[in-house]
């Protein structure tokens, strides 16, 4: 459940990246997941995202890092937790994340090698099923993330996905971040 | 969760003495970017007009003004060039407006002249640069700090200039601010040099409310029209009519007399040079701005500004656990630099460090000012990755 680094007096600083393939609603994802941190849930954010010169294709990432405090600096160092949508994400970042870190992998996004860190899911199996539209994917990984770390809440991520998704958008993109929970739930129950 | 750092926000560089208690609850919590923070200073600074043209990684700023101005009646206008750009804000400015436009590399260096045209006619006029990789086009969305040296003597000829350096999303709201105060003040165009990472990266910042905030305006003629010198010697900044108003101002990009007419006597153009030099040196305490960071007892010293100030603070955090007793101080203001300050802050130091994404240039600098009494090295990178503190720490080994 917890993955957080509990750094120096109590201070709690969590670091994930969000990876995927141009067009699966990264960047609005990583937003989203910085401001469930640091509006909704009242904490610190740094969000830093990189992406190729394509609307669609290449490599796309959020790197996002939360803190109970000011955050000096905002760059990831060894990431707790990483969200691949796509094989090519998780080869790409799999040496940014910690030994004990956490990756949930999108087991419709290609194969990969074993790793003891991996959580596979259907992630855009369930967009679909959920929304009709595979571009939510980005949105049903972030319903996984409140069962990774304590710091952000499900009520924190569907009130910045109301504040934040584009106009007439918000409705569809909670359904695709409340079926990941969902799944999430299930998921991690049979974990533990 | 109690949001902490409310005390440093109350006591802000922007936000003035005020008798009323600072509520924490008065601020808007935002998360956004350093562009972004860009555009809600201005508005909040009362920016009137601005003119530019979209360029990465400042085309957020273009962006939310064009849709942000022309909502509070303000004007926007999308140039057709960077040397059209700033032209305009010229204008707007001399027609009374608050104006500003914002590029990068490549456009900054299309504005070179008429920020000149700026200096010598005395016209207050903010630019951001949000610095990209490399000469010429270079690399559109990478980071770098290259443009140190083209924001101090891009244009030609002797002038001072005020370059602030945000390192933050927080910063680059405080920093914006400042810029229009200072460029009003002293009627001079002013420059934000920020970065692709610090223009793109979102943080949390809290936006305070308007009242807490010191806004200044241009000082204007009060006596009779016939009697006004737009660039009257008996004080240091003199008042800007605004075009239009029965002031007669004539401007120039010639150097000129005291009523802005072109003058070839020389000792009218020592009193207009000293004149301007003498805005900067007698306002240095209130234009240098700084942090330090551990620097009392420090026997390396890292010196820094932008984003790789905070990678300088994260070298100095690892260099304390291996019981190395590091600081730093992190630029705010890179030109005009207090020398007087920087001369103390590096006396007795082993070694300083100027971290910075480039192949040296603030460096060059900090090394005159320490007249060769203590050792100054570079730590730079140019390959639009962010400088590693393992680096900088690497470097005092």
């Amino acid at each position: 459940m917890n993955d957080t680094t509990e750094v120096g007096e109590g201070m709690k600083r969590c670091e994930i990246i969000l990876a995927g393939i141009g067009g699966q609603g990264l960047l609005l994802s990583g937003l989203i997941l910085g401001d469930s941190a640091a509006i909704s849930e009242k904490l610190y954010a740094v969000q830093i995202e990189s992406y190729a010169p394509l609307a669609r294709g290449g490599s796309s990432s959020s790197d996002i890092v939360i803190s109970d405090e000011e955050i000096t600096y905002p760059r990831i160092e060894k990431a707790d937790i990483l969200i691949a949508l796509a094989s090519s994400s998780y080869n790409e970042n799999k040496h940014r994340v910690k030994e004990d870190g956490v990756i949930l992998f999108n087991s419709n996004g290609g194969e990969i090698e074993d790793d003891p860190r991996v959580i596979k899911a259907p992630l855009t199996d369930i967009a679909v099923e959920s929304t009709k539209r595979a571009i939510t994917v980005s949105m049903v990984s972030l319903g996984f993330i409140p069962y990774m770390t304590d710091l952000v809440s499900m009520r924190a991520i569907t009130s910045s996905i109301a504040r934040k998704a584009p106009t007439g958008t918000a409705e569809v993109n909670i359904s695709a971040a409340e079926a990941g929970a969902k799944f999430a739930e299930e998921l991690f129950a049979d974990k533990k | 969760m109690k949001v902490k750092n409310i005390p440093y926000y109350g006591a802000s560089r922007i936000v003035r003495d005020i008798s009323c208690d600072i509520r924490e609850s008065d601020y808007i919590p935002a998360f956004i970017q350093g562009n972004e923070a860009c555009v809600e200073a201005a508005i909040m600074a009362n920016l009137g007009f601005y003119g530019g043209y979209p360029i990465t990684p400042s085309s957020e700023i273009a962006e939310m003004f064009s849709r942000r101005l022309p909502q509070d009646g303000k004007v926007f206008i999308q140039m057709e060039d960077e040397i059209a750009s700033i032209a305009s804000c010229i204008g707007a400015s001399i027609g009374g407006l608050k104006s500003m436009t914002a590029t990068s590399g490549p456009g900054f260096s299309l504005m070179q002249e008429n920020i000149g045209y700026a200096v010598m006619a005395e016209i207050p006029v903010v630019i951001v640069d949000v610095q990209r990789l490399g000469p010429s086009t270079g690399a559109a969305s990478s980071p770098a700090q290259g443009d140190v040296m083209q924001a101090r003597w891009g244009t030609h000829g002797d002038h001072p200039i005020l370059v602030l350096a945000p390192g933050s999303v927080k910063e680059s709201f405080e920093m914006t601010i400042l810029a229009f105060n200072f460029a009003e003040r002293l009627r001079t165009p002013v420059i934000i040099l920020s970065d692709e990472v610090i223009g793109h990266m979102r943080e949390k910042i809290l936006i305070p409310p308007q009242e807490y905030v010191l806004i200044e305006n241009r000082k204007q003629p009060t006596e009779r029209p016939a009697s006004y010198k737009p660039y009257s010697n008996d004080t240091d900044v003199p008042p800007m009519s605004v075009i239009g108003q029965g002031y007669r101002h004539h401007i120039t990009g010639l150097l000129h007399d005291e009523n802005g007419f072109p003058t070839s006597n020389k000792q009218e153009i020592n009193r207009w040079y000293d004149r301007i030099y003498k805005k900067f040196d007698d306002n240095i305490k209130d234009l240098f701005m700084y942090d330090e960071y551990m620097v009392d007892d420090a026997e390396y010293l890292f010196i820094s500004f932008g984003i790789s100030s905070r990678m300088a603070i994260k070298a100095v955090d690892n260099a304390r656990k291996e019981g190395i007793k590091a600081g730093a101080v992190k630029l705010l203001t890179l030109w005009p630099l207090d020398e007087e300050y920087i001369a103390s802050v590096v006396a007795g130091k082993k070694l300083v460090v100027v971290p910075e994404m480039n192949r040296g240039q603030l460096v060059y600098d900090i090394q005159r000012i320490s007249e060769g009494k203590v050792p100054v090295k570079h730590v730079g990178r140019t390959d639009g990755v962010m400088i590693d503190p393992n680096a900088i720490l690497e470097a005092i080994k």
